[in-house]
């Protein structure tokens, strides 16, 4: 067996050659698991905030242009109530019923509720025109269906509405009809 | 064969600055990414307490709009006459896990200058024959975010 000049220098690694390769791969390995990790924790952290960053803030634009439009309001405790006109409360509301008058004198109605529709929990909007003779059992919009619990309330003498989101956070705005 | 062993120390020395390189590497993302992550998190903060205490002063102008004149301008009245000032602490929201965002209300109202003096400015009947009373109330909410003082305040007229 014949051995060339340069293979004859070749060797392979040495344990502690590998062993130190091991452990730098294995650090780089770990430190990249980490900053992975605190990348996921960190994100999820960030996402527990989207309710008072993105949508709370959009059911209050959209609520307050509803509610400016009005010119009269009550708190009920359900939405059937609110559609019957019965059960209406100062506090703990979970129904908004609005009042809106035409140019010809008439009036339309709608509704804003918090409720649970097929198991989910969502803030509706239903629409009652001078025309029509009854409510649309269906909501004819959902306006948002990330807050936990909404409390309507007029324990202040102005119209409150607070927002509570899934891990607790909260939000109240404030109000009053044109 | 001296030749040969030097080749191979420098390959040596050659794999220990990739190790390092790569460290570094790691360490630079690492501290990109938290710095990023940090600039992310401070904007969000700031976006919340904007929307809260937005939120909350909706809430003042509608009681500013809402309470009777008679109410506004008791001594007892929520805004008190300028330069006595009310102060006190509010909630105006909850962060995530329930944990309460305080800022601090400042109250005060200011008389219109041509209001009679049982208004509070230096009126008469001469220029003021109406008797019409004017007043300024004013809320000032400050609040924090992080080490920054911020202050927002609205201002709503009441007029009989």
């Amino acid at each position: 067996m014949k051995f060339t000049g340069s293979k004859a220098h070749r060797r392979g690694f040495t344990l502690i050659e590998m062993a130190l390769s091991m452990a730098m791969t294995l650090g780089i390995a770990a430190a990249i698991l980490t900053m992975v990790q605190q990348q996921m924790s960190i994100n999820s952290a960030v996402n527990r905030f989207a309710f008072l960053r993105e949508d709370a803030p959009q059911i209050n634009v959209l609520l307050t242009n509803l509610i400016n439009q009005a010119d009269d309001y009550s708190i009920h405790t359900t939405t059937s109530n609110a559609k019957a006109g019965t059960a209406a409360v100062i506090d703990n509301g979970r129904a908004l019923r609005l009042r809106f008058r035409l140019p010809d004198g008439s009036f339309e109605y709608a509704i804003v509720s918090f409720e649970i529709v097929s198991g989910q929990r969502q803030l509706s909007y239903y629409r009652k025109g001078s025309n029509d003779q009854s409510w649309p059992s269906l909501p004819n919009w959902v306006v948002s269906s990330k807050p936990d619990v909404v409390n309507f309330s007029n324990a202040t003498g102005i119209l409150e509405i607070n927002l509570v989101g899934k891990y607790g956070e909260e939000i109240t705005f404030a109000g009053n009809p044109s | 064969m001296y030749r040969n062993r030097k080749h191979h120390s420098k390959r040596k020395g050659y794999a220990l600055i990739e190790i390092a390189a790569s460290y570094a590497a790691i360490v630079i993302v690492g501290l990109v990414t938290l710095r990023s992550t940090l600039n992310n998190i401070t904007g969000q903060q700031w976006t919340v307490k904007q929307a809260m205490t937005d939120a909350y002063l909706t809430r003042e102008t509608a009681l500013a709009s809402r309470m009777p004149f008679a109410n506004i301008r008791i001594g007892s009245s929520p805004w008190p006459v300028y330069p006595s000032v009310s102060t006190q602490t509010v909630v105006v929201g909850k962060l995530p896990g329930g944990d309460n965002v305080t800022a601090s209300l400042h109250r005060t109202r200011i008389a219109d200058g041509n209001n009679l003096g049982s208004g509070g400015g230096s009126g008469s009947n001469d220029t003021n024959p109406t008797n019409t009373e004017a007043w300024k109330l004013q809320s000032v909410l400050v609040y924090k975010v992080r080490e920054k003082e911020y202050v927002k305040t609205r201002t709503i007229l009441r007029i009989r």
